[in-house]
């Protein structure tokens, strides 16, 4: 019995490293959703199956290059996306005032006031919604991930990702961060991973501001410790498509 | 004192025993460990022995002087000097002090004077560190503009994704403090402290679960289990003050 014990979890942690990148459902259960929509999108037979055709098309795309260019993993499209962001600034009291950048990110989430503005409340989430939603948009890596229209950090935190199947993981884990990854602090306050440094992270934060002030008003770059860091979140490039 | 008594022993007794009884020791004593030192060298080791009763009897009457008066009289009971004395000078009777806890805000700020300097060194194990918008800084900025907190008031705090808001009311019996917290798109998560003392002199408010410290900027907030993920136990939340009017942004949406 304790033998049987120790094979299953001795199992288990085999499987865990497939499932921190979100392989472990799909290789055993593959999923062809996402393969068939991208089939589908590129005039392929939509069948799920990645065969020649379906690798020439994913070749082909336009962000391939781009995407091959990046030295960790796809997500670092996610800092790209961001940077542009960065100087975004509020209108007073969360407004989004004349900034099609604000205009942007107050209109990526489903949050809408009774007199049909959809701008007044704390948007660092909001801004993450709308990076993610931008990288979904034009990366092909991401087929089966459904893109985030949530301004709540924590139900970005313990639903949306979950949901997605993304790799959730605490800076003591031994999975390291790196460029593109989303930042969950210890407080209600999220951001993206621009660079990384000796426990120190460069990120890109929306509703931030200068060091001291109390109220977010600006899409910032900031330097940061990882001991502010409660987790960080890594979408799943293969999760629908090993 | 030993020293005083020493230096007396070459001088006439009647002013060795006046500069012993200033001393605060009994003359009679004085005047024969004295005599003994005077009379020659068969009787000095008796004499040592006696200056150090002399000495400990000296030690006790500073010990009695410092007592509260109502230990010292009665210690000093008989003693027909110290009988005399409380007969010309009857000591008044202080009343008793109740605890900080058991009294309105003022009264408890004046009884904890005398302690609040070192209010600080009470905050040890406690974090160092305060949020202030989506900054962590050290608590030491914050501690060199300690400030009383205001009786009643609201005050508001935004991090970056989300809005709280904080009101204290220690005015009325029973001080208390409620803390609204909300994300945009959820409910306001509330949670009320109640019966929380006063303590170093209206800087500090302290209860079951919450820690409160006044500054020139605002309050510092320390939850000690909050239940809302966003206000976590290792981060003092710094609140400015608002006017009453105004509701947390973005709260309930």
């Amino acid at each position: 019995m304790v033998r049987r014990c120790e094979g299953f979890s001795r199992s288990r942690a085999r499987i865990r490293p497939f499932r921190a990148i979100g392989c472990g459902r799909a290789l055993r259960q593959p999923d062809a959703r996402g393969r068939s929509a991208f089939q589908e999108r590129n005039g392929l037979t939509a069948d799920g199956v990645v065969g020649a055709e379906t690798w020439k098309a994913l070749k082909a795309h336009p962000l391939a290059p781009a995407i091959a260019q990046y030295r960790v993993g796809p997500q670092e499209m996610l800092a790209d996306i961001a940077a542009p962001y960065v100087g975004a600034t509020e209108a007073a009291g969360n407004r989004m005032g004349d900034d099609a950048r604000m205009r942007e990110i107050f209109q990526a989430d489903d949050l809408g006031n009774a007199d049909g503005t959809t701008d007044g409340y704390a948007w660092c989430c909001a801004f993450v919604s709308v990076c993610v939603q931008r990288l979904l948009a034009i990366s092909p890596v991401y087929p089966g991930v459904r893109a985030p229209r949530v301004a709540s950090v924590t139900a970005f935190r313990t639903r949306w990702a979950p949901e997605q199947r993304c790799l959730i993981f605490a800076p003591s884990s031994p999975h390291v961060p790196h460029r593109g990854d989303i930042v969950v602090y210890m407080f209600s306050h999220i951001g993206i991973v621009e660079g990384t440094g000796s426990g120190s992270l460069q990120t890109i934060e929306g509703n931030t501001n200068e060091k001291g002030s109390r109220e977010g008003t600006t899409c910032r770059r900031k330097q940061r410790g990882l001991a502010e860091v409660r987790c960080f979140i890594r979408l799943p490039v293969f999760a629908n498509s090993c | 004192m030993g020293l005083i008594e020493i230096d007396c022993f070459d001088r006439p007794i009647a002013r060795r025993s006046r500069i012993c009884a200033r001393a605060g020791l009994g003359p009679t004593l004085a005047g024969r460990a004295a005599t003994f030192v005077h009379r020659g060298s068969a009787y000095r080791w008796r004499s040592i022995a006696l200056l150090g009763l002399a000495s400990l009897s000296s030690i006790a009457c500073a010990a009695k002087r410092s007592q509260p008066p109502e230990q010292a009289q009665e210690a000093n009971a008989e003693s027909p000097s110290a009988e005399a004395t409380r007969a010309r000078k009857p000591t008044p009777e202080r009343p008793a002090v109740p605890a900080a806890a058991d009294m309105p805000f003022e009264q408890g700020a004046n009884a904890a004077r005398p302690a609040a300097k070192d209010w600080k060194k009470e905050l040890i194990g406690l974090p160092e560190t305060v949020l202030v918008g989506t900054d962590v800084t050290p608590l030491a900025e914050f501690l060199s503009s300690a400030a009383p907190i205001p009786k009643t008031g609201i005050f508001r705090s935004e991090q970056g994704g989300a809005s709280a808001q904080v009101r204290i009311d220690t005015a009325s019996k029973g001080s208390t403090l409620t803390r609204e917290f909300a994300e945009p798109g959820t409910t306001a998560q509330i949670k009320r402290y109640d019966s929380l003392r006063n303590q170093a002199d209206g800087v500090r408010l302290s209860g079951k679960g919450v820690e409160v410290l006044g500054t020139a900027r605002g309050i510092l907030v320390l939850e000690k289990s909050s239940g809302v993920d966003g206000i976590p136990d290792s981060l003092w939340i710094v609140y400015e003050p608002t006017s009453p009017n105004k509701s947390a942004k973005g709260a309930g949406k």
